[in-house]
């Protein structure tokens, strides 16, 4: 043995390989493309539940735009409630997707490569469901239109001071960079099944959406480009997103609304909540299609750190807030903070978030647990209800106790409203199982580079 | 005249082969690769992209128009009394410009970068080629254009034996 | 008839089948004048525009006190009543009833078959029964119920009847009345007198269990008076003051400057006490209400001749005798307070009460039983008893429950659509014209009573003219458009107390009820009074002015009786008076007297859309005297539809209140509440034409509700039901928020603050509205534009007075084709999924607005009145330009005591203002 060979073997012992083994080009490209070709009975179980699941969301849906918003709970004063959150926590498990495939890209980490493609492909979808709630939770959501400058017939703009019509842009926006980014980068593989395709019929269907590609040297040097640009465009877009979200509730006057912290707190909370959603679906997919070569501890390990340092910048925002609140000295905002939060009707839910964002990311400090799937998966499962029931507190008790104390209400959820939370639940699985279904969910082309790379490295280090 | 194209197993045959044939004097190569091989490309020597440009010019456009629509709409075409604000609340309209110019960049970067890959193309002579859809596998093709005023078969057919190509073939260009 | 381009029903289809009646009302559609002639809408009057409301001059009787009203009407159907302002007994105000009334006359669940057992019968066959025709001997066993009244027209068609059936009976029921009024007149003066109290003109009111300024037979005007004389115009104006001895909190207990809380059986003790010591004898009381009686008494003394005693109904008859007694002692009478003849039909005699009638019926002497709009199947459990009678009819405006005992019904008229005449409180004759043809047939008293004396026309219009001898038609028509006789009001009279009155009335005083474990206080509900009301939407949904409870009566506790029956509110409590057992949700109210149960009767009837609202408390009034018990009923807690679960101000500066000698020392006390807050934006908007803006008197408000109730009318708000205000959704534009102030359990005052939509300047609704559905006028106005709103709610988000209301489900459909008539034509009716709220009356203003460029003249102050301004018997709320400085609005946002809320925290710099609450404490009760 000699000595680099054991530097490097050290370095790979203090980090996991992102890559374990060495499969051929040809064998990476089978076991990676095997998932599109053959679906097996477990997919299509899971793909009648959540079909079913999301069917029933849809009636859910249709029933309160015919029968009207009254059949949630909302009331004045509480005129936000689940809509808003279901909309802010979705959207903001979309940012993890971005995250991973922009900034790591550009911080060039090697860990990235293998969990970017359903990472964004997460994001899309989170993204489209996050979508609905600010159509659907309008009075007359026929007339949501109405927010996009277009010549109508009553000659009215909409109004830009508000946060909404920046919601708006923000969102489409957010959707339509995320789908390029992740057309863009898949085009390859769709080149590769292209190619790989078994039937005719497949060969047509991924050859049209390869556009033709052909992996000419000119060819990867445009894409290589062009995917950077994405990338570099998409990273200030996934801060102003959430930025831009937290101003629906900043640019308001309500206590506990009104704060300057709110865009970073919200983009780490998103950021946060965006990762734990990454590893609820990565540790199962891990597991279900076998796949512990490219989703190695490595990436366990790397999510988990993310997920620990956001998680601690959302729990020292909550600090600062309550601090401010105090230091502040507002009478409305410290009622809210201190005496309707800690002590309200919802301040179990109000505990429960920070029991879980305070302790979770600091158990994240112990490295056991983050190269445990397990601990991981379960902990990701805590860590998104805790951020749903942040947003939902947030939203509500803020609305409850506001400046007059004879407006002050107390908001009950309609059963429609829950139904339409779990039903978002199934949609987004359903939609992730097609994905899984029809299109290379890790890079291939990415991964044989990082292969060639690494033998590069490694023969280098074998040669000198 | 069709122009030739070399098969080669690994990427670093594919990189010694450019080399020596760009030494040659040849420069009508292209290589296809299944992931972007950085010495290929090295020696390969390609031009710099304009998909900048192209991004930098579609961000500019989108900041510009959304930026310029609001304070139109806002303070010109329909001024109205709102919250007692001035017409022209120009802080309020950063957001939405912003969001103008990162949509510009993306499209700009985007079509940029089909345009300059003459892309959508779905069908190709390459795609006749028996064997090339392994070039999207496992495979490194080396195309060298027939016409290259350097051309010299002998030499070209000698550096590509040398440098272990596995077969050769006639491609229409 | 041929004057009218419109079908006339004929005689006897008073029965129509619900859908020829809806074809019928689809086909006027809601163009009904009534087929007599009425004014000014006589042959083609040049004066009706389409599209211009008319105005008539009307009054509407409430337990025989009538008040003069203008009633607005569109092309015919009736959309709004105001006040006549010429009228003594509203001055352009009302109450919360008259006000309502309007959706009683398009009530869908109007009675509309005229039947006689089961099958459908008509008007002839009951002329034909009881007309000149029939044989009804001497009358024997015919007996007549109804309400007491003061209209001539009824007391000469009786008088006439009993010229003709010379052994008929009549018996006035009026369920609240107890009779100890009248019988206290007589113990004083020997005879039965009602008495005028001139609250402008006194400096110490004592209410001994009267809510004299929400329910007295004349609060309308003794309202505006006694807030002439509470307002404080400046540092050196007086200022009244106001001592009330209660068991239940009322408007006027919540605004008193002293109140006692005191059990009902406490209550005679403690006045004798009082009026002990103010004839200088020993008070016999103890402790808080010795001083309490001291004070008073010193201070009704200070002020002879300037002060007011007033003793509520249900009062026993030595308490309103001592009354008399104290007028005089202190020097009020015929200064504050005078005497005048009663305008009541036989007031206090045996033809009033049931007692007669009972006694009869046990008897089994009543043959015949008519029922002139009365309900003593449910008011007086006299259901059975009128089943047995072998003929009885009964007229109502619905099925009510004795209508469901009686073999006759005839379906009543509603006062807007007959004829016929009345006595206000002063006895000023007022007129009662119709405004709409009925809806559903249907006759009036006067009619049944017409055809009882033997008319052979029983036409009202006609009698009416022929009683009051106005052959001239131009006297008539005058007659017709004032609505009233200027000067007819009672002379007062020359009297004096009995010398043995005090001993007497003190003597039987002392001897009042002993106290029990726990008592039951009955009281009317402030909205549906006696039941009358019971089946009005709006008064139901109408949140109470104290509790802020709708849809429901709970039964009331102090806290201190809650916690020792162990409730909370909500918790179901069952209260039980001898055999009878009520149960209810309890409600803990502060500044209910301890160990008593306050249940409010006229609940317990059946809602077409909701079932039985609330419970009926009358049964246990019929067991009166009986030995009441109460306690924790099983049963889980239901949440109660309140519009206002919180009621501290968690010191908060909203409700801003001081003592009158804080503002005399400080005159310009709110100014700092009102500094403008320093802003990053330029002044971007200077406002110039005229500006609109509104001033609040905290100091006179009442919280009586009237205004809410004028605003529904007026801007088509709709109600939501008992669900929807449970949710939080209740429509009201305009809310009257009750804070709870004082130091103490004993000390408690609850006072009202009306919101409204403050058409701030800065408004935060705005600009966070992304479609421009919320914007500002050049008027000052903060507008809502319902079409263009997609229904976000971030403007209510963001609304610190939380007044925008949302229409989260179809409020409108389905609507009865007659409820559609009553909407006003001159406002949207909101749709599904769009927010709404108070415009300032913009229908109004823009009216104004028209017709003073039409007149060629500019906009004067008082042109514009909007509807809750309108109906204020207090007139505390002043709107009009803030643009012009001698206006009365722009006087009162100059004052010292005008601030806006939250303006200094917020600086929205609201167009709303409210003058700070004054309170006038007597300075020996504050230490």
């Amino acid at each position: 043995m000699s000595a680099p060979r054991s530097a490097a073997s050290s370095r790979a012992m203090e980090e996991p390989p992102v890559l374990l083994a060495r499969p051929s080009d040809d064998e990476l490209t089978r076991r990676l493309l095997r998932p599109i070709w053959v679906g097996g009975p477990v997919w299509r179980i899971l793909f009648l539940v959540t079909g079913l699941g999301s069917a029933t969301m849809l009636l859910f849906v249709l029933y309160t735009v015919v029968a009207g918003i009254g059949v949630w709970g909302n009331d004045i004063p509480v005129g936000w409630a689940y809509g808003i959150t279901n909309f802010v926590w979705w959207i903001g498990i979309g940012h993890a997707g971005t995250f991973i495939s922009a900034i790591l890209l550009l911080l060039e980490q090697p860990w990235r490569t293998s969990i970017n493609r359903f990472a964004e492909a997460m994001t899309l979808f989170a993204v489209m469901l996050a979508g609905m709630f600010p159509v659907l939770h309008l009075g007359r959501p026929w007339f949501a239109y109405w927010i996009f400058p277009y010549p109508a017939t009553m000659d009215v703009w909409p109004q830009f001071r508000s946060a909404l019509p920046w919601d708006a842009a923000a969102i489409a926006t957010y959707f339509t960079v995320s789908f390029l980014f992740w057309y863009v980068g898949l085009i390859p593989d769709l080149a590769t099944a292209r190619d790989c395709a078994p039937t005719p019929a497949k060969r047509r269907l991924y050859g049209l959406f390869a556009l033709g590609w052909r992996g000419s040297s000119t060819h990867w040097s445009h894409y290589r480009l062009a995917y950077g640009l994405l990338a570099a465009l998409a990273t200030p877009l996934v801060i102003s997103v959430h930025s831009i979200v937290s101003a629906d509730f900043a640019t308001a006057q309500l206590p506990g609304w009104h704060s300057t912290i709110f865009p970073p707190y919200f983009v780490a909370g998103a950021i946060y909540s965006g990762f734990a959603m990454v590893i609820t679906l990565m540790v199962p997919i891990r597991r279900i299609f076998r796949l512990h070569e490219v989703i190695t501890t490595r990436h366990l390990d790397a999510v988990a750190k993310m997920t620990m340092a956001t998680g601690l910048i959302v729990a020292y925002a909550y600090v600062v807030e309550y601090f401010l609140a105090w230091y502040g000295g507002d009478p409305f905002e410290h009622y809210v903070f201190y005496a309707e939060r800690l002590a309200g009707p919802y301040a179990w839910a109000v505990w429960t978030v920070f029991a879980i964002n305070f302790a979770v990311p600091n158990l994240l400090w112990v490295r056991r647990i983050r190269r445990s799937a397990l601990a991981l998966f379960f902990l990701s499962i805590l860590i998104n209800v805790a951020m749903w029931l942040e947003r939902f507190f947030l939203i509500v008790t803020s609305l409850q106790r506001d400046f007059l104390p004879s407006s002050w209400g107390l908001f009950r959820p309609s059963y429609i409203d829950g139904a339409i939370l779990t039903g978002t639940l199934f949609t987004f699985a359903f939609l992730f199982l097609l994905f899984l279904r029809f299109v290379p969910f890790v890079p291939i082309a990415e991964v044989k580079e990082l292969r060639h790379e690494l033998e590069v490295a490694e023969g280098r280090a074998v040669r000198g | 005249m069709a122009d030739l194209l070399a098969e080669f197993s690994d990427a670093h045959a594919l990189a010694k082969a450019v080399e020596a044939l760009r030494a040659a004097g040849l420069r009508d190569l292209e290589a296809f690769t299944p992931f972007e091989v950085g010495e290929v490309q090295a020696a390969l020597a390609l031009p710099r992209p304009r998909i900048p440009r192209a991004a930098l010019a579609g961000a500019v456009l989108g900041c510009g128009a959304a930026f310029l629509l609001q304070w139109w709409l806002t303070a010109w075409n329909y001024p109205l009394n709102v919250g007692g604000r001035p017409l022209a609340s120009f802080p309020a309209f950063v957001p939405i410009a912003f969001e103008g110019a990162i949509l510009g960049g993306a499209l700009g970067a985007v079509i940029g970068f089909l345009v300059s890959c003459r892309l959508p193309r779905l069908w190709h002579p390459l795609f006749e080629v028996e064997g090339f859809e392994r070039a999207s596998v496992d495979r490194f093709f080396l195309r060298i254009g027939r016409r290259d005023p350097a051309w010299d078969q002998a030499r070209v057919l000698h550096v590509l034996h040398e440098s272990g190509a596995l077969r050769l073939h006639e491609v229409e260009r | 008839m041929d004057r009218h381009p419109l079908p006339i029903h004929p005689e006897g289809t008073d029965g129509w089948s619900r859908r020829s009646f809806l074809l019928g009302v689809a086909a006027l559609a809601g163009c009904r004048p009534p087929r007599e002639k009425i004014l000014p809408y006589a042959r083609q009057p040049p004066e009706v525009q389409p599209g211009r409301p008319l105005f008539y001059a009307t009054s509407m009787a409430i337990e025989g006190n009538a008040i003069g009203l203008l009633v607005e009407s569109h092309e015919g159907r009736p959309t709004k009543i105001e006040g006549n302002p010429e009228h003594p007994a509203s001055l352009g105000a009302t109450g919360l009833q008259h006000q309502a009334a309007i959706l009683d006359l398009y009530d869908p669940a109007r009675a509309r078959l005229f039947r006689r057992a089961a099958g459908p019968a008509g008007w002839g066959a009951f002329v034909e029964r009881f007309g000149p025709t029939a044989q009804l001997g001497a009358g024997e066993g015919l007996h007549v119920v109804l309400e007491p009244t003061a209209s001539p027209l009824l007391a000469s068609l009786i008088e006439r009847i009993r010229a003709r059936l010379p052994a008929a009976r009549f018996h006035f029921h009026a369920p609240l009345a107890t009779g100890a009024v009248e019988e206290g007149s007589r113990r004083a003066f020997g005879q039965v007198l009602a008495t005028q109290r001139r609250y402008d003109r006194a400096r110490v009111v004592l209410a001994i269990d009267a809510d004299f300024l929400a329910s007295g037979p004349n609060h309308v005007r003794e309202a505006r008076d006694f807030a002439a004389a509470r307002r404080v115009r400046d540092a050196a104006a007086p200022m009244n003051r106001l001592y009330v001895v209660e068991s239940e909190l009322t408007c006027t207990g919540a605004v008193a400057d002293h109140r006692l809380r005191a059990r009902p059986s406490d209550v005679p003790r403690i006045f004798a006490g009082i009026a002990a010591a103010i004839l200088g004898r020993p008070s016999g009381l103890e402790g808080r209400a010795r001083r309490f009686a001291e004070a008073v008494a010193t201070d009704l003394l200070r002020h002879p001749g300037a002060g007011v005693v007033v003793v509520g109904d249900r009062q026993p008859a030595a308490a309103h005798a001592l009354a008399h007694v104290l007028d005089e002692r202190l020097g009020n009478r015929n200064a504050t307070v005078f005497q005048t003849a009663p305008t009541i039909l036989e007031a206090g005699g045996p033809s009033h009460g049931l007692a007669s009638l009972r006694d009869a019926l046990t008897r089994g002497e009543v043959r015949t039983l008519l029922l002139l709009e009365v309900d003593p199947a449910y008011d007086a459990e006299l259901g059975e008893a009128i089943a047995m009678v072998p003929e009885t009819v009964c007229l109502a405006l619905h099925e009510t429950e004795t209508a469901r005992a009686c073999g006759w019904f005839i379906p009543a008229l509603h006062w807007l659509e007959g004829w016929g005449d009345g006595r206000s409180h002063d006895g000023t004759l007022t007129l009662q014209q119709p405004l709409i043809r009925p809806l559903y047939g249907g006759r009036s008293p006067a009619a049944v009573l017409a055809v009882l004396a033997g008319e052979a026309d029983p036409d009202p219009h006609r009698l009416l003219r022929a009683l009051h001898g106005i052959a001239d038609e131009r006297a008539w028509e005058r007659l017709l458009r004032t609505g009233f006789v200027p000067g007819t009001a009672f002379p007062p009279l020359p009297v004096a107390v009995r010398a043995d009155a005090a001993q007497a009335a003190l003597a039987s005083l002392a001897r009042e009820a002993a106290p029990a474990a726990i008592e039951l206080c009955l009281a009317p509900d402030r909205r549906l009074r006696d039941g009358r009301f019971g089946r009005n939407d709006w008064l139901l949904e109408l949140p109470d002015p104290i509790t802020r409870i709708a849809w429901e009566n709970p039964a009331l506790l102090s806290p201190a009786t809650a916690r020792r029956l162990g409730v909370e509110s909500g918790d179901p409590l069952e209260v039980r008076a001898g055999d009878r057992v009520v149960r209810a949700p309890a409600f803990v109210v502060q500044g209910t007297a301890d160990d008593t149960v306050v249940l409010h009767l006229g609940w317990g009837h059946h809602h077409r859309g909701e079932g039985q609202v609330g419970v009926n408390a009358w049964p246990l009034r019929a067991a009166a005297g009986q030995p009441v018990e109460v306690r924790a009923a099983p049963g889980q807690r239901i949440p109660l539809a309140s519009a206002q679960p919180h009621i501290e101000m968690h010191g908060r500066p909203i409700l801003l209140h001081a003592t009158v000698d804080a503002f005399r020392a400080d005159p310009a006390l709110a100014v700092h509440h009102d500094e403008p807050r320093p802003s990053l934006y330029p002044d971007a908007w200077r406002p110039s034409g005229v500006q609109w803006g509104m001033a609040i008197d905290l100091g006179v408000c009442t919280g009586c509700a009237t205004c809410v109730i004028a605003c529904q009318a007026e801007n088509n708000v709709p109600v939501v039901g008992k669900v929807g205000v449970r949710k939080g959704r209740e429509m009201h534009w305009l809310r009257i928020d009750r804070y709870l102030l004082g130091e103490s359990e004993d000390d408690v005052r609850l006072l009202p603050q009306p919101m409204l939509c403050q058409h701030c300047e800065k408004a935060p609704c705005e600009y966070v509205c992304p479609v421009n559905a919320t914007v500002h006028s050049a008027d000052g106005l903060n507008e809502m534009v319902y079409n263009r709103c997609i229904g976000t709610r971030f403007c209510s988000n963001n609304c610190p007075y939380k007044v925008r209301r949302f229409n989260w489900l179809e409020y409108n459909e389905p609507i009865a084709a007659t409820q559609a008539m009553q909407k006003n034509p001159d406002v949207t009716v909101r749709a599904r999924g769009v927010m709404e709220k108070c415009t300032y009356c913009v229908q109004r203003i823009r009216a104004a607005q028209i017709d003073a460029r039409l007149a060629g003249r500019a906009l004067r102050d008082g042109d514009v009145q909007t509807a809750c301004q309108a109906a204020c018997p207090t007139g505390a709320i002043v709107f009009g330009p803030v643009s012009d400085p001698e206006s009365a609005v722009s006087r009162l946002h100059r004052d010292g005591r005008s601030y806006g809320v939250l303006q200094h925290q917020l600086g929205t710099e609201p167009r709303t203002r409210y003058l700070v609450h004054l309170r006038n404490p007597n300075p020996e009760l504050e230490a």
